[in-house]
């Protein structure tokens, strides 16, 4: 997969029905706030890790989060 | 607080850095060689460090399972490219102290220089492949 795929996510739709601040789910999974609002606005790409960290802070899935096009990961 | 994009931010940030360093260095030598016309003890310490620089580059990447032939299967154009550069650069430096081909031992020197150089190039490049080797059998199969 390339480096320029964006990953489509549902990060925002599940943070806002935690009712977390993106603040609050960033010292979650200890990272900035900045790169919440870069997930959510699909400009960057998380690494597993913290896809299983924001998977577990939000009680969602990895795919229930995440939704990878099976041409782009190929 | 330092996540792991702002890592992965300021790690390509100094990777530009380093890449303007290190060819910014090379244009340094180029100059300091050809145009100052200086010897290899006046600019030899920045020659030093420019290869270190690249030595270590290349073996980090070796060390950490990145093919250094990069899917190329001949080693010889790149070593060949590289000599074929530095018997070039002593040929200026031959025409500049105003010993050109009409003497025979001109001819002989740049042959050497291109063996040796080619010769050298390729031994590299082969102890980088043997390093990568012993990577994928250590930790691949």
């Amino acid at each position: 997969m390339s480096n320029d795929v964006r990953v489509p996510n549902r990060v925002r739709v599940a943070r806002a029905e935690k009712g977390y601040t993106q603040q609050e789910l960033a010292d979650r999974v200890g990272v900035t706030r900045q790169t919440i609002g870069l997930i959510e606005k699909e400009r960057y790409n998380p690494t597993i890790l913290l896809c299983l960290g924001l998977a577990t802070a939000l009680g969602k899935s990895l795919d229930e989060l995440f939704i990878v096009d099976k041409e782009d990961a190929s | 607080m330092k996540d792991e994009r702002t890592v992965s931010v300021q790690r390509q940030a100094q990777s530009g850095g380093f890449s303007v360093l290190f060819f910014g260095l090379l244009a340094v030598l180029v100059y300091r060689s050809i145009f100052l016309d200086q010897n290899i003890k006046e600019y030899g310490d920045i020659f030093i460090v420019w290869l270190a620089a690249g030595i270590y580059t290349m073996l980090s990447m070796v060390l950490r399972g990145v093919d250094p032939a990069g899917g190329q299967r001949s080693q010889w154009l790149p070593a060949a490219a590289a000599a074929l550069a530095v018997t070039g650069i002593q040929i200026y430096n031959n025409m500049t102290y105003g010993v050109g081909f009409g003497v025979p031992i001109a001819w002989v020197a740049a042959l050497l220089t291109f063996i040796i150089a080619f010769v050298f190039v390729m031994l590299v490049q082969k102890l980088f492949v043997h390093l990568y080797r012993r990577w994928e059998k250590e930790n691949l199969d």
